[in-house]
């Protein structure tokens, strides 16, 4: 950080941040420096030269004024719509920034959760062999409504933990230079642990078809084994997703704090009260499909293929369900929460 | 020295005279335009740019990315053929204004 740059981060920090802002802080700089630069050349010391080209600045105001931005300025707001937002300070933002990391464990359980709630009654089922009993089906259902209740008192105490930070979540605040600079700091810091878990969760997500696949060509047409293959698939989806949402904390804070709009945010749309609904009623409809096929048609040889389709289906509705979110919400502001 | 509020009106002019003779960025008009006025008058930053900001909204100066001689990546402008036509007329202008403001001003010394 330069004084250059420390000058012009406190001439502008009472602007509220927009591309055309940043590129003349941009331009101004790159004129300042050349300026400090050839006075340099010409002898001077570079406090000397400083101190000239910041005497030579002149008043940002002129600039915003051509710029169209003095309404935002004074909030007196012609013709530029609602009064620019609250700035948000940086020991708020460090806040928000440590609420989402203590909380970053929540949406990395809760979730996969539910991808695991149908495991117990296909265990049993499968276990048990052709027709299974009534102790069975009652004890693995049981344990999918609680997997289930357990995800869903997850993600709505997550929801109440980041209540005090939703004008940050909904995007209504003027980032200050400080708090971008927090936001990239904490980006970088973490972007090799994110590149990791990315990386370990996809491979895991390409290898949970492996299972389903062997063990459907392997077993003899009408067993039960099949769902051997099907638990360790939601087995393994269900880890790449607990990797990947683990790591994904640093990510959607500093997207929050930069107010930046990313669709395909699991963790971000993880709390919002559609996103719980569905998750709830999900497994528990796929796994009343299945049992009513294998009871009523007598198929359980063939049945357990609703559970891959399932599985994909379900991948599909997280991105739809994304991308719905963001779009019902104004665009500046998200469901963002992790 | 020459005030800023006596060159205000003729920013655009000089600016448009400039780059007339090739594209340049901020820190290169300053400096020309410091050069050529041989020490009168020095144009602060936020003036220079506020300029070229206006000249470009009006549609007479287009801007690129490029490399300046020290190699640092700079915002170049250039004269549109709007630039190079507007650069006419306030030619034609400015020389109508020095010969009225010269037959007041000069009056008592050159009669």
């Amino acid at each position: 950080m330069t004084v250059i740059d420390s000058y012009l981060d406190t001439l502008f920090a009472p602007y509220p941040d927009s591309p055309r802002l940043r590129e003349a802080r941009a331009e101004l700089r790159a004129l300042m420096e050349d300026q400090q630069q050839a006075l340099m050349d010409a002898g001077r010391t570079e406090s000397q030269a400083v101190g000239a080209v910041i005497a030579e600045f002149g008043s940002l105001d002129e600039v915003a004024a051509e710029l169209g931005i003095t309404a935002e300025l004074d909030g007196t707001a012609v013709g530029t719509g609602p009064t620019a937002p609250a700035m948000l300070s940086t020991e708020r933002a460090e806040e928000y920034v440590e609420a989402v990391r203590r909380g970053r464990w929540i949406p990395a359980v809760a979730i996969p959760l539910f991808v695991l709630s149908a495991l117990p009654l296909l265990l049993l089922i499968a276990v048990g062999g052709e027709e299974p009993s009534g102790w069975a089906l009652g004890a693995g259902l049981t344990a999918l409504l609680v997997l289930v209740a357990v995800g869903v008192v997850l993600l709505v105490l997550q929801g109440s933990r980041m209540e005090e930070f939703e004008d940050i979540d909904k995007a209504r605040f003027s980032p200050t230079p400080a708090v971008r600079e927090i936001a990239r700091d904490l980006r970088r810091e973490h972007r090799r642990e994110r590149t990791l878990a990315t990386g370990a969760a996809i491979m895991l997500w390409i290898l949970a078809a492996v299972p389903v696949i062997l063990m459907g060509v392997l077993t003899d047409a009408g067993s039960l084994a099949p769902l051997y293959g099907v638990c360790a698939t939601l087995a393994m989806v269900a880890l790449g997703l607990w990797i990947l949402l683990r790591s994904a904390w640093s990510d959607t804070a500093a997207a929050a704090l930069l107010q930046e709009e990313d669709e395909d945010d699991l963790s971000a749309t993880s709390t919002s009260p559609a996103i719980r609904v569905v998750a709830a009623v999900y497994w528990p409809v796929a796994a009343a499909i299945y049992l009513a096929w294998s009871f009523l048609g007598g198929e359980w040889g063939i049945s357990w293929v609703v559970w891959p389709i399932a599985g994909v289906l379900y991948a599909g509705l997280w991105s739809a369900s994304a991308a719905l979110g963001s779009a019902a919400d104004d665009t500046r502001s998200r469901t963002r929460r992790a | 020295m020459i005030g800023a509020d006596a060159i205000r009106g003729h920013i655009d002019l000089i600016l448009l005279s400039i780059l007339e003779d090739r594209p340049s960025y901020a820190y290169e008009l300053s400096k020309t335009i410091t050069d050529g006025s041989r020490g009168e008058y020095l144009i602060k930053q936020t003036t220079l740019y506020t300029a070229v900001k206006r000249l470009q909204s009006q549609g007479l100066l287009d801007s690129y990315e490029d490399v300046s001689t020290s190699g640092k990546p700079r915002t170049y402008y250039k004269l549109t053929a709007a630039g190079l036509k507007q650069l006419d007329v306030k030619r034609a202008e400015w020389r109508s204004t020095r010969a009225l403001v010269d037959r007041f001003a000069d009056g008592k010394d050159t009669s």
